[in-house]
């Protein structure tokens, strides 16, 4: 049995590294606004693997805005009663229609879907004068920013417990014939 | 598992499959290893046996040498003599509870006693008898029963009625040896002196023993009783009337006594008061000591019959094989004599010579160590594939030719010969002949042939110490030295070429002849030409070219790395001047727009002035003035109307232009290129949104009473409220609604009070500005909807508030569009 005990302890080292380059990324990228993805982030290591996660669901959504969901038919509808319950629903003058909303949210960017149904293809808003060279992708980025060095990283402690698997491996046998 | 919806970066530690099989690489050679340690380790372990066994005999034949020895000296026998001894002993340790070195004790004790050779030889078997039968020490009952044979004067050949009675006696009574030994060594003189036999003795003693009396008064107030009993003046015969000479008369006298119903006092009167207890017990166990004596004289055999009992049992096989193992043991060595000890001196010698070759062995584990070291690093960890690939391609035939050589050179170090020769001597051993003059002989060759691979061993390592080289022959050598001389050389006239062609081009930048940028592109073309020269060297001299090939690699991505960025950089700059082009523009436009509509107000104004004039000259009637009014009011109408779609001409345009520039500098960032296409999708959007505009703006009729109102410095709207159909306005190209008395602030106090304009406005149910109500707010968009929930976007879309001005009240066609006017007036 292979023992990765030094490149497990380097992993951590590693998830750490992503972890800031992620934080800086996200910094870079100006989705700071309330530090809540940032704070969020976290590693931890589970056999040979570092999982670098997020506490909340919506990064997917920031790495790539045609991710955001959009509500069905459904969903449009009970909101639109529970409205009209509470008394907040003001409708304009032909009515509200669930359709015609999720239309309008379909139009107005959400979701990854066009309105008849076909892939929406992901986009990136540039305001005037933005001069941010990038708004998406931030865990792409920082995984292709840091593999290099991530590798650079593991790579000795790897090797190191190959030896040690080798060393164990002639010690142990010495001695299973000794006892 | 984690959950892996949550996941956003994973480093997985991939070729853990490789691992294997390096771990079955390492396992094939820890294997070879293994086996050659494992055959090391049993002939060890059966070399420890063997040793052991050795030791173990050797002990048990010198302890017994050594007993044997004071059995010669006790009993001072003669060669014959001893000789039977010595062998009795073997035999009875063998066959016996007793091991041959107890049984040699017995003879000594018996020696002590006096007893000579024959005696010894006639009391020993009975003596084993006896301890078997009452699990006593075998020296112990030595003593005991030779001190009762010496006590009554009897043959050493009645040893075996001796210890027939005592056994009896130690069964059917409360005596054992401990207090027969006791009472015996006092009375038994005395016994034997008035003719009282050993039987009719041991009944009393095992009366008075019975009865509670301790062995020690028992026999001194038996003896005492005994001589009174002799003594014919004594109190004692004269009340018998006879003195008691033989076991008969003690049995008379006892009856005599019996009946005469003796009181103590009377008693007191015939023995000393210390012997009253005995002597009464004496007369009463009268009966007692009749059947005692009856069962001793029967007793022929019971201790032979008792040790069979004794001896039928798990424990008494267990103590025969012990005893025969010692017989073996003391055997073997009596047979093999001296041959061992020199056995064990050359084990000794052999054992010590391969420990002085154990740092070889050391150094090739150390080294296929390292090399799987070295593997690891590069096989395993994520670097370039070609690096990769290469380095282990060099390392796994690195690790199979040096396995094959470690292989070897273990097998030559003399672990392979330790673990052959000691499996060797351990078996011959153990398969010696017992004759012990030829086990020497095979011993002599063993320890010769033991000699001889030892020498092999040593010219093995001598070898061995500049493996590779010592392969080939002696020429081959030296043209391989001669080659790496030259290579070497050219080796360094390279780096020598490159050195200084690299200082040049130093020299060059510095001088200010060659830029950065040619620098760069030089340095870089020379350092690849060296490596490639590098790279034709390597390769013709076979060496191994990975770490040149790497270089070369890295080389090459780190200038398409270079220029790539460099390329990116130089675009956006240009990108960037394009908007800022395309903003002063638009800008331009807007301004020389302004104006002109400022003209034909003034125009307009200076018109209705003089038509104003006229008609307060006379020179026009009231209704003349009226009509002139109209007049110039629908000719800058018109005028306005042309202006306002030049307007939305050049800001669709501007917007298509836009849209093209970032798509652009979408399409140059390999992170937004996707994004590229759905940027340029919304060209149409801004185009038809242009459209629309014109369209609605072109609709307009004066006469439907689309008053174009200026309030470029602000004021109050006044008309319909939002319920009549509201007042349009002109905002930016697009028409907006809004409502009378509602209030219009400029652009400059806007800026200047914006917060208390938001807090104001919110006041009166209106929305706070920072959530859309500024015109020129382009946050308030895709971007924004991003960044807030979802929730709130429906609650947006839902409440009741009204925004005094939002874009998508506008229209939806702006949402698709990016550019948002920023500059509008109304």
């Amino acid at each position: 049995m292979i023992k990765f005990k030094k490149t497990l302890k380097q992993l951590k080292v590693v998830g750490q590294m992503l972890k800031v380059g992620l934080q800086k990324e996200l910094i870079a990228q100006k989705h700071n606004a309330t530090g809540r993805l940032s704070r969020g982030l976290n590693y931890e290591v589970k056999g040979t693997t570092l999982n670098v996660m997020s506490s909340v669901s919506y990064w997917k959504a920031v790495n790539n805005p045609s991710f955001a969901k959009i509500p069905n038919l459904n969903a449009i509808k009970s909101w639109l009663n529970a409205k009209r319950r509470n008394g907040t629903l003001v409708e304009p003058a032909g009515g509200s229609s669930p359709n015609l909303i999720l239309k309008r949210m379909i139009k107005s960017g959400y979701g990854n879907r066009n309105f008849n149904g076909s892939m929406r293809d992901p986009y990136e808003f540039y305001d005037e004068g933005n001069k941010l060279p990038r708004r998406t992708n931030f865990a792409g980025y920082v995984a292709n920013k840091f593999s290099k060095e991530v590798a650079i990283k593991l790579a000795p402690s790897i090797g190191a417990d190959v030896a040690s698997m080798i060393r164990e491996k002639i010690k142990n046998n010495t001695k299973a014939k000794v006892s | 598992m984690a959950n892996t919806e949550k996941i956003v970066v994973q480093v997985v530690v991939k070729g853990e499959n490789d691992l294997k099989k390096v771990g079955k690489t390492a396992d094939k050679s820890t294997k070879s290893f293994g086996k050659m340690a494992a055959g090391v380790l049993a002939a060890v372990a059966a070399f420890r046996q063997i040793n052991e066994v050795i030791g173990s005999s050797i002990k048990s034949f010198r302890d017994f040498e050594f007993q044997m020895a004071k059995v010669k000296a006790v009993t001072g026998a003669s060669e014959k003599d001893f000789k039977k001894l010595s062998s009795t002993a073997k035999e009875l340790g063998r066959t016996t509870f007793f091991t041959a070195q107890q049984v040699s004790e017995l003879q000594t004790n018996f020696g002590k006693l006096g007893f000579s050779t024959q005696e010894i030889l006639d009391a020993q078997k009975a003596t084993l008898l006896l301890a078997t039968a009452t699990d006593a020490d075998l020296g112990r009952a030595a003593i005991v029963a030779g001190a009762s044979i010496r006590g009554f004067g009897l043959d050493a050949k009645e040893t075996q009625r001796v210890v027939d009675v005592m056994a009896k006696a130690f069964t059917s009574s409360a005596l054992d040896l401990e207090k027969f030994q006791t009472s015996m060594t006092k009375v038994a003189p005395i016994s034997a002196a008035a003719g009282i036999s050993l039987e009719a003795t041991t009944a009393v003693m095992g009366t008075l023993t019975d009865a509670g009396i301790e062995a020690s008064i028992a026999g001194t107030s038996l003896r005492n009783i005994f001589l009174k009993m002799q003594d014919s003046s004594s109190e004692l015969s004269k009340f018998l009337g006879f003195t008691v000479n033989s076991a008969d008369d003690l049995q008379i006298a006892l009856n005599k006594l019996n009946d005469a119903g003796l009181e103590n006092e009377e008693i007191m009167e015939l023995v000393d008061l210390r012997q009253v207890a005995a002597f009464n017990t004496m007369i009463k166990g009268v009966d007692r000591i009749g059947e005692l004596r009856d069962a001793f004289d029967n007793a022929n055999g019971s201790s032979q019959e008792m040790s069979d009992i004794i001896g039928d049992t798990l424990e008494g096989e267990m103590k025969r094989l012990t005893s025969a193992s010692e017989g073996l043991k003391i055997a073997l060595v009596d047979k093999l004599g001296g041959g061992m000890r020199n056995v064990l001196k050359r084990f000794t010698d052999f054992l010590n010579k391969l420990t002085d070759n154990s740092d070889d062995v050391a150094r090739f584990i150390t080294r296929t160590i390292d090399l799987v070291k070295w593997i690891g690093l590069y096989r395993l960890g994520v670097l370039a594939t070609t690096k990769a690939t290469v380095a282990w391609r060099a390392a796994t035939a690195l690790l199979n030719g040096t396995l094959k050589i470690t292989k070897g050179a273990l097998a030559r170090t003399g672990v392979g010969l330790l673990a052959v020769l000691l499996g060797e001597l351990g078996l011959k051993y153990l398969t010696a002949s017992e004759d012990g003059e030829e086990f020497n002989k095979t011993q002599e060759q063993i320890n010769k042939e033991t000699e001889r691979q030892l020498e092999l061993s040593e010219k093995a390592l001598k070898s061995q110490s500049s493996i590779g080289k010592k392969t080939k022959k002696e020429i081959e050598a030296e043209e391989q030295a001669a080659r790496d001389k030259k290579f070497a050389k050219e080796q360094d006239d390279l780096k020598n070429n490159f050195t200084e062609g690299m200082s040049k081009l130093k020299e060059r930048l510095k001088n200010g002849l060659d830029t950065q940028e040619e620098f760069d592109e030089k340095a870089f073309t020379k350092e690849q030409l060296h490596l490639a020269n590098m790279l034709g060297l390597y390769k013709r001299y076979g060496q191994n070219t990975a770490n040149i090939n790497a270089q070369i690699l890295d080389n090459e991505l780190n200038r398409i790395e270079t220029v790539a960025e460099a390329e990116q950089r130089a675009f956006r700059e240009q990108q960037d001047i394009k908007q800022n082009q395309l903003g002063l523009a638009v800008e331009t436009a807007d301004a020389i727009i302004s104006i002109t509509t400022q003209n034909l107000n003034r125009q307009a104004e200076r018109d209705t002035k003089l038509l104003e004039e006229r008609k307060e000259a006379g020179l026009i009637t009231q209704e003349q003035y009226e009509a002139g009014v109209e007049s110039i009011q629908k000719k800058a109408f018109e005028q306005k109307k042309k202006m306002a779609l030049l307007e939305i001409l050049i800001d669709t345009a501007a917007a298509v232009a836009k849209i093209k520039i970032q798509a652009a500098i979408l399409l140059a960032n390999p992170f937004t290129a996707l994004a590229a296409p759905a940027a340029l999708a919304q060209i149409p959007f801004a185009i038809a949104s242009g459209v629309i505009q014109a369209a609605v703006i072109q609709a307009q009729e004066y006469a439907n009473g689309g008053m174009i109102e200026e309030f470029a410095n602000g004021g109050l709207v006044h008309g319909k409220s939002h319920a009549q159909g509201g007042e349009k306005f002109a905002v930016g190209g697009r028409v907006v609604e809004l409502e009378g008395g509602e209030a219009v602030i400029n652009k400059r106090s806007t800026a200047m009070f914006s917060r208390q304009l938001s807090a104001m406005n919110s006041a009166g149910g209106g929305v706070k500005f920072a959530d859309g109500g500024l015109l020129n707010m382009p946050s308030f968009s895709q971007q924004q909807f991003n960044a807030i929930g979802q929730n709130q976007m429906m609650g947006a879309m839902g409440s009741s508030s009204k925004v005094v001005v939002v874009e998508a009240d506008i229209t939806d066609s702006q949402n698709s569009v990016s550019v948002i006017q920023s500059e509008a007036t109304i």
